[in-house]
Formats: C-alpha cells, sequence, structure tokens
C-alpha cells in the first residue's frame, strides 16, 4: 500500500461532491486530541493511582490539549493538495493533529475462531515546530505519540487493553514515510521490505495479548473528501487531509493468554491529519467500518447531540468492490439500537447491537459485537470493537461480513464523558 | 522523721528519700543536672547524625524515587542508546531514564542543587513529582517543559526562595558555563515529605538537562522498576543484562545509598561515642552522689532495717532514688539536647558538605527514637551508676550504725581490689585491641575499656600520691598540709571517684587534643609536601577537598602562556571501573607536583622512580585506598579501560593522602588519556617563576579572569588556608563535645566535693573547737580540693597519652585508614593538669565558704 500510485485514487476524487462530514473528523480528531491530551494526563497524575486518568487536574490538561490549544504556528489544511505515496504515508509535524488507524477481524486458519484486533497510532504536536531552533538533544521534541492496542477473543469472551505513550524522539516512537513506519516504543506498523509484496508488518503485546501480522492492500486507498481534502466546517482551514486503506488482507498470529493462532482475515487503515480545534457540541458518537463478504464496505457514524438528536453530519461511505465511494448523507441510512450493554468498570450504558439499513443499497444487517465488553480500559474510557454482520446485500441475497465499530460519551464523568464538552 | 509502719510502707520510704532529697537540694540538683547534661549531648549528636543522614536519604530519594534497580555505565555514564533499546526492542516498560548533575543557583546565592533531567512519560511509577504537579499549573507545563529549550521545574518553596514565578529566568552555573533557564512551572508537593524532597531539585526534560549539562547523548543512569520475587525479578533483569553495553552494569538502587551511610559511617561514630563519653563522666557523677547518699544516710538506713524495712526495699529505695532524679536529669536532657541538637546540626552537615556529599539540611526532625533513646540512657546510666551503691545500703545492719571509719576502711581495703580490676580490664582492653579486623566498634570498645582501666586504678594511685606528697605540703603548709592528704586517703570512698571522674573527663581532653593536634600537623605537613605548586585552578566548587566541576582543557595552555609562568600541570578526577573492587576515584596528573617531596608510605624507589614507573603504566594508590582493599606495592589492580579492555595496573607506591577516606588511584596523565576518552581536565596548578609573588598573582589572574571564566583561583597558601578551615570545621564539633565532657566532670567535682566537705563538717567543728582558726579550715578545705584536683591531672597524664595513641593508631586507622604522625604538644598535658586543678579549686570554694560559717556548737552537739 505504500507504494500505490496516485492514479488509483483519482476515480474516486470528484465523486464526492459534498465535503467530507465534518462530524466524521470531529470524531476522530477530538478522540485523538482527546487519547493524547487524557493520557498527557495520566502523565501528570500521581503515580500510584489506578486509573491514571481520573483526578488531578485531568480536566485541565483535556481543556488544555484538546480545546482550548492554540493552533497558531501549525499549518492549516487550507485547500486540496496532491497525496502522494509514500512520502504522504509518514507523519507531517508541520500539523497539530495526526493519526494511523488499524482494526480487524481475523480467523485462526485451523478452526476458524474469531478475533478482533485494534492498533492505533496517535501522534500530537504539544508546540509548532516552526521558527524554532533546532535542539540539540535526541530527546528534544514537542511531538507527543500515543499508542492504544486491543484484541478480542470470541472463542474466550475476553477482550485485552493497552496503551503507551511516549516523545516522538531519542528513537522511542515515530513515524516515517519511507519506508513507511509508525511506532510507539514496541509497538510498530512498519513496511517489512524484506517479505514478499512488502507489507505492512504489525506488531504489538501488552500483557497476555499480541499480535504479529502482515497487511497487504485488497483495494486502493481511498481518498476521501475532495482528493483527500477534507473539509468539516465553513471555514477553509477547519479540514483535514485523509484516505483509508478500506480492506487489507492480514495473516499472521495472534497471543492470548490461551496460546499463539496463526490468523486471517481483513483489515482496515485510516491516515488523517489536521490542525484543528473543533468546539465540540456533541456528546458522543457511534462508528462503523463493516466488511462485507460481497466485497464491498460499508463506513457510517452519527454523532449524538447532547439533547438526545442526531446531527445533521452524520454520515457514511458505500465502497464498491471496484473501490468506487458512495457518500451517504444522514437520510441515507438508518441505525436502530437492539440491545444494551452496562460497563462495570465505568457504569456507563452502551448500545449493544444495532440494526443497520441502507435502502439505496439494499442493505439491511443486524450488527452485533463478538464480545460485548469491548471497552478500551486506558486513560481514556471508550468502547470500540469487533462486530459481526448478517443480513440482505440488496436484491433480498443474504450478506455476511465483519468490521468494527468505536462508540464514546457513554461512560460517565471522568472515564468517558467527552472531552472538552463542558 | 517517723515512719508509719507497717501501712504505707511504700509511700514512707518514698518520703524518706524526698525528705533526704530535699535537705539536699544541691547534691540532688547536681545529680540531675549531670545527668542532664549526658543525656543533652548523647542527644544532640544523636539529632545532627541524624538528621545529617535523613537528609542525605531524603534528596536521595527524590531522585532515586520508588526504582529497584538502575543501570549505571562508566565513567561517561551511558549511551541513551541504550534506553531505546529497552524500550523499543525489549519492551522494557519499567524503566526511566536520568541525566543528573549539580549546578550553582545564582539566585540562592550560589547554593548548589541537583539538576534532575527526567522523561515525564517514563516517571509516573517512579517519581511523584510531576504527579504533584497536578493542582493548577500541570496543565501548561507539560507542553512547555517538553518542547522549550531551556524549561525547567521548581517546587514553589525554592522557587520563592529564589524569587522566581513561571515564566522568570533563573540562573544556573555548571561548572565553567552558565546557562539561563527558564521556570517553565511550579511544582506544590502535596506533603511535607515531597516538599523537603524537592528541596534541593531543579527538574528538566531529559533533552534540556542533556543540553544543559553538556551531556548530550549520554545518560546517566536508566532506574529500573522490578517486579517482586526472584524469578520475576531475574526474568526481568536478564535479558536486560544480555544487552548492556562493556562498562555498563545492573546495581540495587539501594546501593547508593549503603554506600552513603557506610562512608559517614565512622564519622558518624566516632562522634556518637564521643557523646557516649559525656554520660560516662555523668554516671560516675551518679555513681559518686548515690554512694555518698548513702553513706550520709547510714544512721537512717539502720533504724528503717530495725522497723522491719526489708534489704530488697532498701535496695529499691535507693535505685528508685537514682531512677527519679536521674528520669528529672533527663527529661531536662531532652530539651537541653534539642537545643544543642541544632547547633550541632550545622557542625555535622558543615563537615559532612567538606568531606563526604553535598547535603542540605533545613529542618531538624525530631524522632522519637532519638528522644526516647536518650531518655532512656538518662535513667538507665542513673540507676546502673546507683547498683553499688543500693548494694551498699542494703548491707547496713539493723540500728547499728556503722562508724564512717569502717565504711572508709573497707574502702581502702578494696584499693587493691580495684587495682587488680583495673589490671583486669586493661587486660580485657588489649585483648579486645589485638582481635584482628579493622571493626572500629571494637577499636572503641577497648578504648573504653583501658579508660576504665585508669578509672579502676585510681584508688591505689590516689593513696600512693597521698602518702607521697604528704610530707612535701607538711612542710610547705604546716599542720593542714600533713592533714590535707591524710583526709583524702581517708574519704577515699568519696574522693577516688570524684578524682576518677575529673580524671576520665581531663584524659579525654588530653587524648583528643593531642590526636587533633597531630593530625593537624600531620596535615599541615602533607600540604607543604604535596602542594608543591603556587597557583591552584579549579572550577568553583562548595568544598575545598574535591573538585565536581570540569575546566576548558584550552585554559590550561592559555595560562601556560601567561608571563611569569613557568610551568603548568593538570589534574583530573576521574572516576573508573575496576571489576573487583567496583567504581574507583581516580585522578590523572600531567606531573606530579609533589615531586621529589611526595611522601610515600611505601614505593619500588624514590619518587622520581615511581614517575617514571607511572609514566610506563603504574598506579599508585593513597594510603586509605590499600588499607580499604588490601592491596600493597607490587599488587596489580584491575581497570575496565575505555579503549583496550580491562588492563592490569602494576602499584608503584602507597602515598599519604588525607584528602579522601574512600582512597585515590593516582594515574600519570598520558596513560590515563590512553585508555580512556575523556579529554576533560579538573584543576590546574602554575608554577610561577621565581619571584614572583603568589598572592599577588592569584588576584592579578582572578581580575584578568572575571566575568569570562568563573574559575576558582586560590594561591598555595590560600588553598592550605581553605584546606585547614575544613580541617577545623571538622574538628569544631569535637571541640564542643570535649568542652561539654569537661562541664559534666566539673559538675561531678563539686558535688563530690560539696558533699564530703559538708559531710565532714562535724569533724570540721571538732577541729574548730580545739583551736583552729575559721582561715585554717577553709585552707584545709581548698588544699584537699586542690590535691584532688592535682591527683586528677597528673593521673590524665599517662590515661590521655594511652588514649590518644589509640585513637591514633586504632580509631582513626580503622576509621578512616590514614596515618596520623604523632606531633604531641607538651603544653596540652600542662593545660590538662591546670584544667583539672582549676576546676577542683573551683569546686572547692563554695564548700570552703559554707565551712567558715560553720556552728561550731550546733555541729557538736549533732556529733
Amino acid at each position: 500500500m505504500a507504494s500505490m500510485p496516485a492514479d488509483h485514487r483519482r476515480p474516486f476524487a470528484g465523486r464526492h461532491p459534498r465535503p467530507r462530514p465534518a462530524a466524521r473528523r470531529a470524531r476522530r480528531l477530538r478522540l485523538g486530541a482527546a487519547a493524547a491530551a487524557v493520557a498527557t494526563a495520566a502523565v501528570l497524575a500521581p503515580g500510584c493511582r489506578p486509573a491514571p486518568a481520573d483526578g488531578v487536574g485531568s480536566a485541565d490538561v483535556v481543556d488544555y490539549l484538546s480545546a482550548r490549544t492554540g493552533t497558531e504556528g501549525f499549518a492549516r489544511a487550507a485547500g486540496p493538495r496532491p497525496i502522494r505515496f509514500p512520502a504522504d504515508e509518514g507523519p507531517h509535524e508541520a500539523f497539530q493533529t495526526e493519526w494511523w488507524y488499524y482494526t480487524g477481524n481475523l480467523a485462526a486458519v485451523d478452526d476458524g475462531r474469531r478475533f478482533g484486533f485494534q492498533l492505533t497510532f496517535f501522534r500530537r504536536a504539544l508546540a509548532p515546530a516552526a521558527g524554532t531552533t533546532p535542539r540539540p538533544s535526541r530527546w528534544s521534541t514537542s511531538q507527543v505519540y500515543l499508542a492504544h492496542f486491543t484484541v478480542t477473543d470470541a472463542a474466550a469472551g475476553r477482550f485485552h487493553s493497552g496503551e503507551r505513550l511516549a516523545r516522538g524522539g531519542a528513537g522511542l516512537a515515530g513515524a516515517a514515510a519511507d519506508p513507511f513506519k509508525v511506532w510507539v516504543e514496541a509497538w510498530s506498523a512498519a513496511l517489512d521490505t524484506h517479505a514478499a509484496a512488502a507489507p505492512v508488518r504489525l506488531t504489538a503485546a501488552d500483557g497476555p495479548a499480541a499480535i504479529d501480522l502482515a497487511l497487504r492492500p485488497i483495494k486502493p486507498p481511498a481518498l476521501h473528501g475532495d482528493a483527500g481534502y477534507s473539509r468539516k466546517g465553513p471555514e477553509p482551514g477547519n479540514a483535514s487531509y485523509y484516505y483509508s486503506y478500506p480492506r487489507l488482507d492480514a495473516t499472521g498470529t495472534v497471543t492470548t493468554a490461551d496460546g499463539v493462532f496463526d490468523v486471517a482475515g481483513l483489515a482496515w487503515m485510516d491516515h488523517e491529519w489536521s490542525t484543528s480545534a473543533l468546539a465540540p457540541t456533541q456528546v458522543g458518537w457511534d462508528w462503523f467500518s463493516l466488511q462485507l463478504d460481497d466485497g464491498r464496505e460499508v463506513m457510517v457514524f452519527q454523532l449524538r447531540e447532547g439533547d438526545g438528536g442526531i446531527a445533521p453530519e452524520s454520515s457514511g461511505s458505500l465502497i464498491g468492490r471496484d473501490g468506487a465511494v458512495t457518500p451517504l448523507g444522514r437520510a441515507d441510512f438508518g441505525l436502530t439500537p437492539t440491545g444494551r450493554w452496562t460497563s462495570p468498570r465505568t457504569g456507563g450504558v452502551y448500545p449493544s447491537g444495532w440494526r443497520l439499513t441502507v435502502p439505496a443499497a439494499g442493505l439491511d444487517v443486524a450488527v452485533e459485537p463478538l464480545v460485548r465488553d469491548q471497552e478500551l480500559d486506558v486513560g481514556f474510557k471508550y468502547w470500540e470493537g469487533a462486530v459481526r454482520v448478517s443480513g440482505t446485500g440488496g436484491d433480498g441475497r443474504p450478506v455476511a461480513g465483519h468490521g468494527y465499530a468505536e462508540l464514546t460519551g457513554y461512560a460517565p464523568a471522568a472515564g468517558g464523558a467527552l472531552p472538552g464538552a463542558d | 522523721m517517723r515512719p508509719r509502719l507497717p501501712d504505707g510502707r511504700a509511700r514512707a520510704l518514698a518520703q524518706i528519700a524526698l525528705g533526704h532529697a530535699r535537705r539536699h537540694r544541691l547534691q540532688s540538683a547536681l545529680l540531675v543536672l549531670g545527668v542532664a547534661l549526658g543525656v543533652a549531648v548523647v542527644v544532640a549528636i544523636d539529632l545532627a547524625n541524624g538528621s545529617a543522614l535523613a537528609a542525605f536519604q531524603l534528596s536521595t530519594e527524590a531522585v532515586t524515587g520508588r526504582a529497584t534497580h538502575r543501570i549505571v555505565g562508566g565513567r561517561r555514564g551511558l549511551d541513551e542508546d541504550l534506553y531505546r533499546r529497552l524500550r523499543v526492542e525489549l519492551g522494557v516498560r519499567t524503566s526511566a531514564p536520568v541525566v543528573e548533575g549539580q549546578v550553582r543557583v545564582k539566585a540562592l546565592g550560589g547554593e548548589t542543587l541537583t539538576l534532575l533531567g527526567v522523561d515525564p512519560f517514563a516517571e509516573p511509577p517512579f517519581r511523584g513529582f510531576l504527579g504533584s504537579a497536578g493542582q493548577g499549573a500541570a496543565s501548561d507545563v507539560l507542553a512547555p517543559f517538553l518542547a522549550r529549550p531551556d524549561a525547567v521545574l521548581v517546587a514553589r518553596d525554592l522557587a520563592a526562595r529564589a524569587g522566581v514565578g513561571v515564566g522568570d529566568p533563573l540562573t544556573l552555573t555548571l561548572g565553567p558555563r552558565t546557562v539561563t533557564a527558564t521556570v517553565a512551572g511550579l511544582l506544590a508537593p502535596a506533603d511535607d515529605l515531597g516538599r523537603r524532597a524537592l528541596d534541593g531539585l531543579i527538574l528538566a526534560d531529559v533533552g534540556t538537562a542533556q543540553a544543559m549539562l553538556d551531556r548530550v547523548g549520554r545518560l546517566d543512569r536508566i532506574d529500573l522498576l522490578a517486579p517482586e520475587g526472584d524469578a520475576a525479578r531475574a526474568a526481568f533483569l536478564d535479558p536486560i543484562r544480555r544487552i548492556l553495553p562493556p562498562g555498563a552494569e545492573i546495581v540495587p538502587a539501594s546501593a547508593s545509598q549503603a554506600t552513603v551511610a557506610s562512608m559517614t559511617e565512622a564519622f558518624r561514630l566516632n562522634l556518637t561515642a564521643l557523646s557516649l563519653l559525656a554520660l560516662l563522666v555523668g554516671m560516675f557523677l551518679i555513681f559518686n552522689t548515690m554512694r555518698f547518699s548513702v553513706v550520709q544516710r547510714r544512721s537512717t538506713l539502720a533504724v528503717l532495717r530495725a522497723l522491719g524495712v526489708t534489704r530488697r526495699e532498701v535496695f529499691a529505695l535507693v535505685l528508685a532514688e537514682a531512677a527519679v532524679l536521674g528520669a528529672i536529669g533527663a527529661a531536662l536532657g531532652l530539651a537541653l539536647g534539642v537545643v544543642l541538637g541544632r547547633g550541632a546540626v550545622a557542625l555535622v552537615t558543615q563537615t559532612i558538605n567538606d568531606l563526604y556529599f553535598s547535603v542540605t539540611v533545613r529542618d531538624v526532625p525530631l524522632p522519637v527514637a532519638t528522644l526516647a533513646r536518650g531518655a532512656f540512657l538518662g535513667v538507665a546510666a542513673a540507676v546502673a551508676a546507683a547498683l553499688l551503691p543500693a548494694v551498699e545500703a542494703t548491707s547496713v545492719p539493723p540500728v547499728t550504725a556503722l562508724r564512717r571509719s569502717d565504711v572508709e576502711a573497707r574502702s581502702r581495703a578494696g584499693a587493691p581490689r580495684a587495682l587488680a580490676a583495673a589490671i583486669a580490664c586493661a587486660a580485657l582492653g588489649a585483648a579486645v585491641l589485638a582481635l584482628p579486623g579493622d571493626r572500629v566498634d571494637l577499636g572503641f570498645a577497648g578504648m573504653a575499656a583501658i579508660v576504665l582501666a585508669y578509672a579502676l586504678a585510681t584508688p591505689a594511685a590516689t593513696l600512693a600520691l597521698m602518702a607521697a606528697v604528704a610530707p612535701v605540703t607538711g612542710r610547705l603548709f604546716g599542720p593542714v598540709g600533713r592533714m590535707a592528704p591524710r583526709d583524702i586517703g581517708r574519704a577515699l570512698s568519696r574522693t577516688a571517684v570524684a578524682i576518677a571522674a575529673l580524671m576520665v573527663a581531663v584524659c579525654v581532653s588530653i587524648g583528643v587534643s593531642l590526636m587533633v593536634g597531630s593530625f593537624r600537623v600531620t596535615v599541615e605537613r602533607w600540604l607543604a609536601d604535596t602542594l608543591g605548586a603556587d597557583i591552584f585552578v579549579s572550577p568553583p566548587s562548595d568544598s575545598a577537598t574535591s573538585v565536581s566541576g570540569t575546566l576548558d582543557p584550552a585554559l590550561a595552555a592559555d595560562l601556560a602562556a601567561l608571563d611569569g609562568v613557568a610551568g603548568v600541570s593538570t589534574a583530573h578526577q576521574a572516576e573508573v571501573v575496576s571489576p573487583e573492587l567496583g567504581r574507583l576515584a581516580l585522578t590523572a596528573l600531567a606531573s606530579d607536583i609533589a615531586g621529589d617531596r611526595r611522601p610515600y608510605l611505601a614505593a619500588i624507589g624514590p619518587p622520581a622512580a615511581v614517575w617514571r614507573a607511572m609514566l610506563d603504566g603504574a598506579v599508585v594508590v593513597s594510603e586509605p585506598f590499600a588499607r580499604r582493599h588490601a592491596v600493597g606495592v607490587g599488587d596489580r589492580l584491575q581497570l575496565d579501560a575505555e579503549r583496550g579492555g580491562t588492563r592490569a595496573y602494576a602499584i608503584a607506591g602507597v602515598f599519604y593522602d588525607y584528602g579522601s577516606e574512600r582512597g585515590v588511584v593516582y594515574m600519570a596523565d598520558p596513560v590515563y588519556r590512553a585508555g580512556w576518552d575523556d579529554d576533560r581536565i579538573s584543576s590546574i596548578a602554575l608554577t610561577l617563576r621565581p619571584g614572583r609573588d603568589a598572592d599577588a598573582f592569584a588576584s592579578d589572574l582572578r581580575r584578568r579572569l572575571a566575568g569570562r571564566v568563573d574559575v576558582n583561583i586560590q594561591s598555595n597558601r590560600g588553598l592550605r588556608a581553605a584546606v585547614m578551615g575544613v580541617f577545623d570545621r571538622a574538628f569544631a564539633i569535637t571541640a564542643a563535645l570535649q568542652v561539654l565532657a569537661i562541664a559534666v566532670a566539673f559538675m561531678g567535682v563539686l558535688a563530690a566535693l560539696l558533699a564530703l566537705q559538708l559531710e565532714r563538717g562535724r569533724e570540721f567543728g571538732t577541729l574548730r573547737a580545739t583551736g583552729m582558726t575559721e582561715g585554717q579550715v577553709g585552707a584545709l578545705s581548698l588544699l584537699e580540693t586542690t590535691l584532688m584536683g592535682g591527683v586528677a591531672g597528673l593521673l590524665s597524664w599517662p590515661a590521655g597519652l594511652t588514649l590518644a595513641l589509640l585513637l591514633i593508631y586504632v580509631i582513626n586507622r580503622r576509621s578512616f585508614g590514614w596515618t596520623i604522625q604523632t606531633a604531641f604538644e607538651p603544653a596540652t598535658f600542662a593545660q590538662a593538669l591546670g584544667l583539672a586543678v582549676g576546676a577542683a579549686v573551683l569546686a572547692g570554694i563554695y564548700p570552703a565558704l559554707r565551712l567558715r560559717r560553720l556552728p561550731i556548737a550546733r555541729v557538736l552537739r549533732e556529733e
């Protein structure tokens, strides 16, 4: 995927008449910012606290790093620009925020046991680098990296999560375009130039859980918005640069407390960078990326307003077998919760199970979590987990698949309230 | 007093004791005061030692945090990439990089603080400072802390002391360089412990600290938090050990604190021993007072026994009295000790700063343990000292009171027994001292036994001296002169103890004075021999005896070019690693400025030959080093060189050195530079052309370098004065203790004489009745006290000399490993005699005055 020719994304450009929904970026932006911020708060909170994000000063830090951070001195996504591969796969440190997001559904090669994984790298600049004199130490940097890693073991009903935080200096964390690499300490996603077809290799281990996967793109990257320039508000600077790999072939191993499993399956990757501080009005969001066995992908999300309503920016995409992206507006899909789950950790009450309809595509499916408890027990509490899909996929043909869902704003107070929403 | 028996027996006995104490107020007061002073000294020293050590441990803990282990490197620390490998390749999460150095803060009057460079992302499991930053300031801190090149965090209290706030510049001096940091935030520690821990710290990001301390690319250490349990710990540490570069090692975090504790242990033990001596002298006083009060009350005791009071009750009565008075004394002593302790802390910490490491004590906490120990010692000393008198009291038979003469006769008969005990005690002491090994505490035990032997020999010696002196005083003072020695001999039961107490105090004074005097002369000679240059240039530092910073190597060449400079030599103090002996202090010398005068304890040949051998790769070691590591000339010292790996260096000589009790290795500069990749220097010595005045040259040089290079320039004379200043400061506390011990002894003599003279009132009454004038009685009393002081003074000579030799050849050698050349000042002995006689005369004046007002008739009637 690192060497994806630019032509591959051309067909999708311009098919996106309307700017990429602002809220989509809002979601990811704010999760990125909030996660980095909360993890930063963890650094500043006393080490003896079991839950680092609670209490002392975290609200201040979150305010500081997410909502109130000055954007002065950072580059802004001011208009469309070509997205080049592999140059743009690396970091864009002139921008304040950036992330590389991997999720996937895997099955054990021998017995089909289902696994899900998430490996996400967030980058956050604490201060603009522009205009500053170089410092002699390799430790000196204003780039901070945060990573989240989860493994879901459907058969055992287990979910494991962990996080890492490090500076983008002294080799402890960072990102590079060519050869592609992003890492936080021992967790990394890196182009393996020695292996056949140069896959991106994901490695992470935390406690009993580990993954070692090779990812190869089946479809070209999908450039969102206007050839990757993705507006999210009326002002030109309120936008991001954004692309996804909607279908990646994944093979390798997953390790759980029960042992090491050879696995194969599909993964999804997002890469987005921007400098933007939204004024949040939403309390949370529900987001889905579904990979169907008919060769299509669906991505939808809805933003929940404080009054219980759904924001008009809620939207999605339908990606065809050929990789063509069809945007879905607020009215183009329906999402109804069919169950509820209460977190024993945070007490948050999450929806658990949905009915998703996309009438234009003839899609009517049930979405069920592989494991009900896939709430990340990290600095910033949210639910992101593997889901399975079944239903009809148009013309009454049955369709099935797997995907990932992300639910935020359900955990109460310090644990999961949308940071900066106050 | 009529005891009401059998009801309220205990109360009756208590009333008897109370009545006695009331009637002998002065006596009781002196006893209480003696105990109080003894306890006060012990408590003060305990407090001072404890505070200094606690302050150090606190500052160590502040920088060590909760780490269980640390990875340390050679002289230049660790390559920072090791930390990346730990985190990225091994995934070791409980690890934290540390860069640290000493900086001087201009706004705090040049006070030295630790600049601690940490990674805030790795910190939480280790140190809580950043956590405690949470309130308020935290949100604004992290970004500038990481992103600003000069950002530092300091505790709120420290900022207030320095008069800076957030955003203000803070000028730091680091060796030859000055950097301006910016206070990016204030740390507000949640508790008192945190406040004190942060008091000596300036916190910066690793990158900032590397740049400020000129340590880019290096880490001073990596802290590790290994899991509990041997297997888990090994599983955690073993993979790390496998990737360690040569020269790096994993050490337990507690090791550095243990080193510090053991480094100062000898020093602290010496102080404690001296403080216990004051209490020992106090015990003589209690013994004397209690014994006397028993003798005084023999008729009361006899009546009590006749009334059915058992021996056991009499025994308990005496002990209880001692315990009560001891308790009152101890209580006063605790209060006094706390006051004295605050003064002693300053003296002790100054010495520790001079000789060992930098430590700042701002609070003197009052540990309950110290107070409890002091109180216990006071009461226990009183009870122990009263044991013998209590036993004696039980031997009073009912009704028929013994005449005093019987007691005295027994006491005189006891003198040979005491002498036998003295010989046994001396033999025991000698045996303990002869035990193999270098244990300082055994040295003190042996020394205590020998001092006790001298004390036990006092009765016999007093009798002999009195017999010898009687003809002389008789000729000089007539009847009074003949009576006085005889009286002292006759009243031996009390006089001997008072004399012994005074003798012990004075002999300690002699011993310590001789030792300190010898030491001083030794150090002066050594400085004269070894400081063979005229001007010394060093980095600014807090201590005259050690150099922590470095100088610009180019400075040596600049100075060599100056008019009037005949020669330049450089020295570099480094730390090297020996596979067998661990970390060692090494000094690389461009030339031996002591030249032919370098005093060697042992060497392969004359100094010139030793230097030639050093240029060929041999080393010389200091006497404390040789003693500590049991090496000598001809042995080989294994050192991990940075180039060429471990090498054996022949030891060509052992030189006298009083600069470091840890010991130091001298190596020729070319040999060091060949083995170690280090071009720094830590001091420069200049030799001037003949006729140049060093002091004038030094002040001229100071003027010329002012504002350009921050260095310390001292003339030979100035440096010697500075070192001797350190020396004198180190012994200031010893002198203070000496004075206190004598004060306790004085109290003892006063109490003994007072009791003695008052008790002999009847005798004096008879003398007066038989025609002796007031003046003659007063003269008799004064002559007696003078004789007692004289005996104590004379006996203290051999005792003091023995003590001095033991201090020099046993205690100091075992504690610090250096040889002190004996240089005894005869005046010390004369002073000691003067002190003893003076104290005794002073103590005798009041009793003499009281005797003159003696109502003869009443006294005789009582008889």
